[in-house]
């Protein structure tokens, strides 16, 4: 989806009311891309973090001075 | 209406490794340039270790020995993204290159990350250039409040590199800023920065270097659009800065920097009172919609407020409602995902960040980012046994204890890892494999073909010229060209194709024997 055609956001669209349907779904429907996010992240990093010892990680790309 | 040209230098991260040890930089360096030098359709740099591409962007080793890529000149913000990516695919396909052919031995991999966590100190900048024809000494001020407070849509997400602990920050370069206005670039860096090199004639280049790498298009896209209507604004004398002067730029870049709620005033002056960075921002926006149809003003001004506006109300809904869209909320939903499966609470991390700092305090510790010796600090031979003793009565109280700290110590290199490998380049970066899993909402309509742009210049101004120009004398080698962003020469030809002009449209070439022979 492009961030143009961005719907539903419900802290875009807030409702003046309690017990609004709409909201609800919309809340729901936002968890729920929430828990999907995480849940890809969670398993991005262990991925990426698979057989790696971070210290000598983060020494092979020491660099020497940028701007 | 008017046309302003920008672009954009990352400076690459790059790393081999050969099981746990690293592999020789300065050999990838080599063999990564002379790929580049063999395959890439290229006329050599005025430097001796860069080139000019097809496209018309320039490929070279910076200073720290890392590979750095300057995009063409674009003329709006979508080229400005298209190039960057460009840029990305290019390192990518010359790393993979390498790896096939001559270093099969070597994971080597290359990131978009903007500090080093080894404990060097160093950063890798990301570098925004603007077109303007100011002259007078008003730009930094109009521009300061907007760079200060863009970072609530423009930060990279990350880790305070000084810190002991583990502080999270909107934007890990802000801790290499030191002054509000400077013209240094390695040390001393402003979050103005002063340098005057207009690499043309008849205008002069705004040369931002307080920005930083990103993954998020729309991250990126935003920040272009909006900083070019900032200086269209400056420029045309509307004094966008003037109503919103910050009382100490440097403490409101820390501020912001340290505040993911986004909520904390900053301290104005004339008047003295308090704003947040969202509202510094509203009334940056509120001009440029004011004068988005203006002739000053690009053609593409009132797209870059829709998109502006959208940014910010997304933002000032918390960084929950923009983790799938922009880098530094992406970050902080991730981070507090591992701090969990790491056993520690992630909001209990400022609490433990200031025990730390208290502690290194105590015990006279410089603030360079080295890991805290916190066994040391609660042994019997502690040299801080008062502080020890009161802060763990603290810690009962709280119902809190010292092991907790002790993971996020141990865990400390591990966040830093991550916080690297997510802007990694290829499908084994954290931040490529949300995207290619569909959970992602950065994209922005129309930055698409990024294939052609790797071997095509946009289709405006002198871009357009070099990138031609480069495809056709790439294979003379006899001609011994050298290429600049104003001009490409030949010595032994006697040639020189006058670029000076950014919106030239034709080859203006020159035949400097006749300048020679006069001089002589």
């Amino acid at each position: 989806m492009q961030f143009s055609e961005r719907r539903n956001d419900p802290q875009l669209n807030q409702s003046s009311g309690d017990g609004d349907s709409g909201t609800d779904d919309r809340l729901l429907q936002a968890r729920v891309q929430g828990d999907r996010l995480l849940a890809a992240g969670d398993e991005a990093i262990q991925r990426a973090l698979a057989g790696s010892n971070s210290e000598a990680f983060l020494r092979a790309g020491r660099q020497q001075g940028g701007q | 209406m008017a046309e302003r040209l920008l672009g954009v230098e990352t400076e690459y991260a790059i790393s081999g490794l050969q099981g746990l040890e690293a592999a020789d930089h300065r050999t990838i360096i080599h063999h990564l340039l002379d790929l580049a030098h063999t395959t890439l359709r290229n006329l050599q740099d005025e430097s001796p270790s860069g080139l000019f591409l097809e496209n018309a962007a320039r490929l070279y080793l910076d200073s720290g020995m890392h590979m750095e890529y300057s995009t063409p000149e674009c003329a709006n913000p979508w080229d400005a993204v298209r190039y960057v990516e460009a840029g990305n695919r290019t390192l990518l396909n010359l790393i993979q290159k390498m790896t096939d052919e001559r270093t099969p031995e070597v994971v080597t991999s290359c990131y978009r990350v903007n500090v080093d966590y080894s404990g060097s100190g160093a950063t890798w900048g990301c570098h925004e250039s603007y077109q303007h024809r100011m002259q007078g000494a008003e730009l930094p001020w109009d521009l300061i409040p907007h760079l200060v407070t863009r970072i609530i849509y423009t930060g990279a997400g990350g880790f305070d590199p000084f810190s002991s602990g583990l502080r999270f920050t909107l934007s890990p370069r802000a801790a290499h800023i030191e002054h509000t206005i400077s013209s240094d670039s390695t040390n001393d860096r402003g979050i103005y920065h002063s340098k005057v090199e207009p690499l043309c004639a008849g205008h002069n280049r705004l040369h931002i270097l307080c920005g930083e790498s990103l993954c998020s298009q729309l991250a990126m896209w935003v920040k272009f659009g909006a900083t070019c209507l900032v200086v269209a604004m400056a420029e045309a004398g509307l004094a966008p800065g003037s109503a919103v002067q910050l009382d100490s730029p440097l403490t409101a870049l820390r501020t912001v920097a340290g505040d993911p709620s986004m909520k904390r005033p900053l301290k104005m002056k004339d008047p003295p009172r308090r704003m947040t960075a969202v509202e510094i921002q509203r009334h940056y926006l509120a001009k440029a919609e004011a004068h988005c149809r203006d002739t000053f003003m690009p053609l593409w001004a009132p797209e870059v407020c829709v998109q502006w506006r959208r940014v910010l109300d997304l933002v000032a809904s918390g960084p929950k409602a923009s983790a799938d869209a922009l880098d530094w909320p992406m970050k902080l939903a991730l981070f507090s995902t591992q701090a969990a499966r790491r056993g520690f609470d992630w909001s209990h991390l400022a609490f433990w960040n200031a025990v730390i700092e208290d502690m290194r305090r105590e015990m006279r510790l410089p603030p360079d980012g080295k890991p805290f010796p916190l066994e040391l600090a609660l042994s019997p031979e502690t040299p801080i046994p008062a502080l020890v003793s009161r802060i763990g009565k603290l810690l009962k109280k709280m119902g809190l204890d010292w092991d907790e700290l002790r993971r996020i110590l141990l865990t400390r290199n591990e966040f830093f890892e991550i916080d690297t490998r997510f802007g990694q380049l290829g499908p084994g970066g954290i931040f490529s494999m949300l995207d290619a899993n569909g959970v992602l909402n950065h994209r922005v309509g129309g930055i698409d073909n990024i294939e052609h742009a790797i071997r095509n210049p946009p289709v405006k101004g002198r871009a357009r010229i070099r990138g031609a120009v480069v495809r056709r004398l790439a294979g003379d080698l006899e001609g011994k060209w050298s290429c600049g962003w104003d001009r490409i020469v030949s010595k032994r030809h006697g040639r020189l194709l006058d670029l000076s002009d950014p919106f030239t449209e034709k080859e203006d070439w020159h035949d400097t024997t006749v300048n020679e022979s006069q001089e002589s």
